[in-house]
């Protein structure tokens, strides 16, 4: 055998430690993926070489996130994705909507870099890829172009809509490579806490937009996710490992009340925990309206509802009440009856959640260790809520039901206020 | 009646609810030992966090050491934010959490002691609504095991319930699970005296590793594995459980038992029945329990006449570990300076079954070894017809090798042959690794969680039952006999930091084999 000359691509180091470190490299959109294994076949090649300004690495990925934001949130995605990295190693995909005079689409790729816990000889890799759509008017099937042939196949797929522009149209394009919708219902209006009619709309297409696409995907809601906590201990109430309310006095109660913060926000999440008890209750919203209050310090809105079950038998008032100084989502909750002068009672105590009914109390801890004993504050960590959402992985007809019992209510108001 | 009550609350649907915990009161013995600061607390903490505990609930610690209510639980929180970093302390938590924990200094050996337990878990029954369910723990010496079971059971504690009740009260006791065949037997008509077999738990840790767990996902929720799952397809096994750690102040713990007490008849055993057991017909606790005994009773007995071809044992002496000089067995503390001790062991066993006639299965296990891990390799058979050969293919003496590792990464990884991207054929062999810290960055809960919460729940599928354990101590018998009888001539035999003695070398060699280099 004759000697053969070793055939090597010189690594750029430089090139390479940058990318590792987390800086982005602008890439030739065409050749994004060429161009990340020629970064991984560096990072890799040297690993084994000494005097490296790197710790050998291992390329990790075990599903698809695909972010869709607009410029001015660019940043603050990436700082997102580089901490769900630290938990759920995926391919992480930018796709970026950004003004321009002039339309055009660029990519960047990085890496987001961690060690592995307990050992500082070796390090976890997610690639980032980045890709930025500019242009006069968005369109959404140009950007899914470039996006969804770099999902790895046969992973679980997810897309957060990031984007302000949270419509079927823009959507849509994207859902046909991805399984998951990742979104947030919740609407933010301004801070004088009104919920207007924009506001009102606002929110019934954002929760038509879940039910919608619900047919082509698995769709989790950030706000439904919040309630989590607040659902399970009402739940329990009712059951007789806790506070031990027999079921059948669901068939009583007279009225829900809702507390929240957090403005328009608090709002969204404190309808989709009462539509909840309602469908859940098989109710339906016989009339409505949202209220306005002024306080001393500032005007308060809230809304009232009677829903009705099918046989009339049953009527429930629906209170939801912005008051004071309360921190953000669902602060308090409390359900009335009309066979007792007992009421049930959700409170926020010492960093949970306190049940009580007629002297009998019951605490059970918050899911979210970002609010873990910190007093009044019941919303977890945005991250910590998406590292939540991935363990959603099938269709939930609950908050299906919930969302389209707040769709309704929210119509059936609008149309009232015509 | 759980279930139509779950049924008639329409607000249950849909939630992510945990597998449900009767409310109980649980019990520790060698409360103040390292077991319950390190493992036992900590594990009963997190599944608090997470809510798996059920709203009554009492943890009632008792050992000799006096100590105050107060002082016990300081003592566990300190031992909480020692021992379990990765735990999210908060003083709010923790106090709803110490509330719930009592103590009561008494002897077990004196029947004022069962006493003074009975009538505080009365009081504890009233005040946190446990409702006479209670679980034991004997986290102490084993030769305590059956002096607290039977004080329990005098005091009335502890009853017999028919096979069809539910399994209340529970008894769990650590290994090791008697010293060989005879006390084992006479340990378990001792329990059965006074409990049900379905009232005891028999826990082995490493049951509840995940990735031990995962051994049966892996087999039996991928359709590719199992049809290759047999003597067509594995050359042989390989079970390794090395250590690099000493006794570590266990010495005269570990004088008497070796490593055939110590790890083979439980751990590696138990690891052993997982990868050779048929699929169980359901995934309940008898199925699986079923499936693994059966591979036990098809292991071929070692006979006075054949040990010696089919078992090698070693002792350690003074080494290096990572650099630093270590001592021999014979030199640490609490170890007589002639302990006949085996610290290594490694045995060729042999299935007498349809599935692993002629599959060799290698086990070996012992301490201060090289390096720190535990994996289980198949090895397949290489491709029939060797169509790549010569002086640049590496196809020669390799084979697929499939390793399940359980410590300290937790991992999969298969060995294929590949082309070296080249003008001529040259195979390369590769590895395709899967890490499970890289798949899947949730915090994994400890297998004291795991082990712990099924207990609670009343299943008992990760735990041994009498019949596996008599079994195991059956298989293991006439090896202790032969190597009590026979003293060991050349101990200490191996170096620490080597792999081993060297006939452990040969035992594999005399088939064709060799050791994984790990």
């Amino acid at each position: 055998m004759s000697s053969m000359p070793v055939l090597k691509n010189a690594p750029d180091e430089g090139r390479t430690l940058s990318f590792l470190s987390g800086n982005l490299a602008q890439v030739d959109v065409a050749k994004i993926e060429r161009e990340l294994n020629r970064l991984w076949d560096s990072a890799g090649r040297a690993a084994g070489e000494e005097d490296l300004a790197w710790k050998p690495v291992i390329r990790a990925c075990a599903l698809n996130m695909v972010l869709l934001c607009e410029e001015e949130n660019e940043r603050k995605f990436e700082g997102l994705l580089s901490e769900i990295t630290v938990r759920h190693p995926c391919r992480a995909i930018l796709a970026v909507i950004a003004s321009a005079p002039v339309e055009k689409v660029e990519a960047w790729v990085t890496a987001h870099c961690h060690f592995l816990p307990g050992r500082l000889d070796k390090q976890m890799c997610c690639e980032q890829i980045t890709v930025k759509w500019s242009g006069t008017a968005f369109v959404s099937t140009g950007l899914a172009s470039v996006v969804t042939p770099l999902v790895i196949p046969e992973l679980p797929s997810w897309l957060f809509a990031g984007s302000k522009q949270l419509t079927r149209a823009v959507i849509e394009p994207f859902l046909s490579y991805l399984d998951h919708l990742l979104m947030d219902s919740r609407i933010s209006g301004a801070a004088d806490g009104k919920i207007n009619k924009e506001l009102v709309i606002s929110l019934i297409s954002n929760l038509q937009i879940a039910m919608d696409l619900a047919e082509h995907a698995v769709v989790v809601d950030l706000a439904w996710l919040t309630l989590s906590a607040w659902r399970k201990a009402i739940a329990l109430a009712f059951d007789h490992t806790d506070v031990s309310i027999l079921p059948a006095r669901l068939q009583a109660i007279e009225t829900i009340t809702i507390k929240y913060g957090g403005y328009a926000a608090g709002f969204s999440q404190a309808l989709l925990l009462a539509t909840w008890l309602t469908t859940r209750l098989k109710l339906r919203a016989d009339s409505g309206q949202v209220s306005q209050n002024q306080t001393n310090s500032a005007s308060k809105s809230g809304l009232t509802a009677l829903f009705k079950s099918e046989s009339g038998s049953q009527s429930v008032n629906v209170i939801l009440h912005e008051a004071d100084n309360l921190s953000a989502g669902v602060n308090s909750f409390e359900m009335t009856f009309g066979d007792g002068d007992d009421k049930l009672n959700v409170d926020f105590a010492g960093g949970a959640l306190k049940v009580s009914n007629d002297g009998s109390e019951e605490y059970m801890e918050l899911p979210w260790s970002s609010t873990r004993d910190k007093e009044g504050a019941g919303e977890p960590a945005f991250t910590e809520l998406v590292d939540f959402a991935f363990e959603h992985s099938a269709k939930d007809p609950i908050y299906l039901a919930a969302a389209k019992g707040a769709g309704d209510l929210l119509k059936l108001i609008s149309q009232g206020s015509k | 009646m759980i279930e139509e009550k779950v049924l008639e609350n329409p607000l249950l649907e849909g939630l992510a609810l945990e597998r449900h915990v009767d409310s109980l009161s649980f019990v520790i013995f060698g409360a103040h030992g390292d077991l319950t600061k390190r493992k036992l607390v900590p594990a009963m903490y997190a599944l608090f966090l997470q809510g798996l505990l059920p709203k009554g609930f009492a943890l009632l610690g008792t050992s000799r050491t006096p100590m105050t209510d107060e002082a016990f639980r300081n003592l566990m929180k300190e031992s909480l934010i020692k021992f379990a970093p990765d735990l999210p302390f908060e003083e709010d938590s923790w106090a709803r959490f110490a509330s719930s924990l009592y103590y009561r200094s008494t002897d077990s050996s004196k029947p004022e002691g069962y006493e003074v337990i009975k009538s505080t878990l009365a009081e504890l029954d009233s005040k946190h609504g446990t409702k006479g369910r209670h679980i034991f723990y004997l986290s102490t010496s084993p030769s305590l095991y059956l002096p607290i079971i039977q004080g329990l059971a005098a005091s009335g504690m502890v009853t017999k319930v028919k096979a069809s009740e539910p399994a209340w009260p529970r008894v769990v006791i650590e290994k090791p699970f008697g010293h060989d065949l005879a006390s084992s037997i006479a340990l378990d008509e001792h329990i059965h005296e006074v409990m049900r077999e379905h009232q005891v738990y028999r826990i082995d840790h490493y049951l509840g590793k995940e990735t031990v767990q995962n051994i049966m996902v892996f087999r039996f929720a991928n359709g590719i594995f199992e049809p290759l799952w047999n003597r067509n397809h594995i050359d042989h096994i390989q079970i390794t459980n090395a250590e690099t750690i000493g006794v570590e102040g266990r010495g005269a713990y570990y004088q008497e038992a070796g490593a055939l007490r110590d790890m083979i008849q439980n751990h590696l055993l138990q690891l052993l029945a997982l990868v050779l057991m048929e699929p169980p017909i359901a995934m309940d606790a008898e199925a699986t329990r079923d499936e693994k005994i059966k591979v036990l009773r098809c292991l071929k007995p070692l006979t006075p006449g054949t040990i010696d071809r089919y078992a090698v044992r070693g002792q350690y002496g003074a080494g290096f570990i990572v650099g630093a000089a270590v001592p021999g067995f014979r030199e640490e503390d609490s170890v007589a300076p002639d302990a006949p001790t085996p610290t290594f062991a490694a045995i060729k066993l042999e299935v007498d079954n349809w599935r692993w006639a002629g599959v060799p299965i290698y086990i070996r296990s012992g301490k201060r070894l090289a390096k720190s891990v535990t994996e289980v390799a198949v090895h397949f058979k290489k491709a029939p017809h060797r169509l790549f050969s010569g002086d640049k293919c590496e196809a020669e003496q390799q084979e697929n090798i499939l390793v399940m590792q359980i410590q300290p990464e937790e991992g999969i990884s298969l060995k294929f042959a590949t082309k070296q991207p080249g003008p001529t054929t040259m195979v390369r062999w590769l590895n395709m690794d899967f890490k499970y810290g890289t798949a899947f960055g949730a915090r994994t809960p400890t297998a004291y969680e795991r082990l712990i919460l099924d207990c609670l729940i009343g299943d008992p599928s990760l735990f041994a039952r009498t019949d596996f354990v008599e079994a195991s101590w059956q298989y293991i018998e006439p090896l202790l006999e032969h190597w009590d009888n026979q003293k060991p001539g050349d101990f200490p035999n191996y170096k620490a930091g080597s792999w081993g003695p060297k006939a452990a070398d040969d035992l594999i060699g005399s088939t064709g084999h060799a050791w994984r280099k790990l």
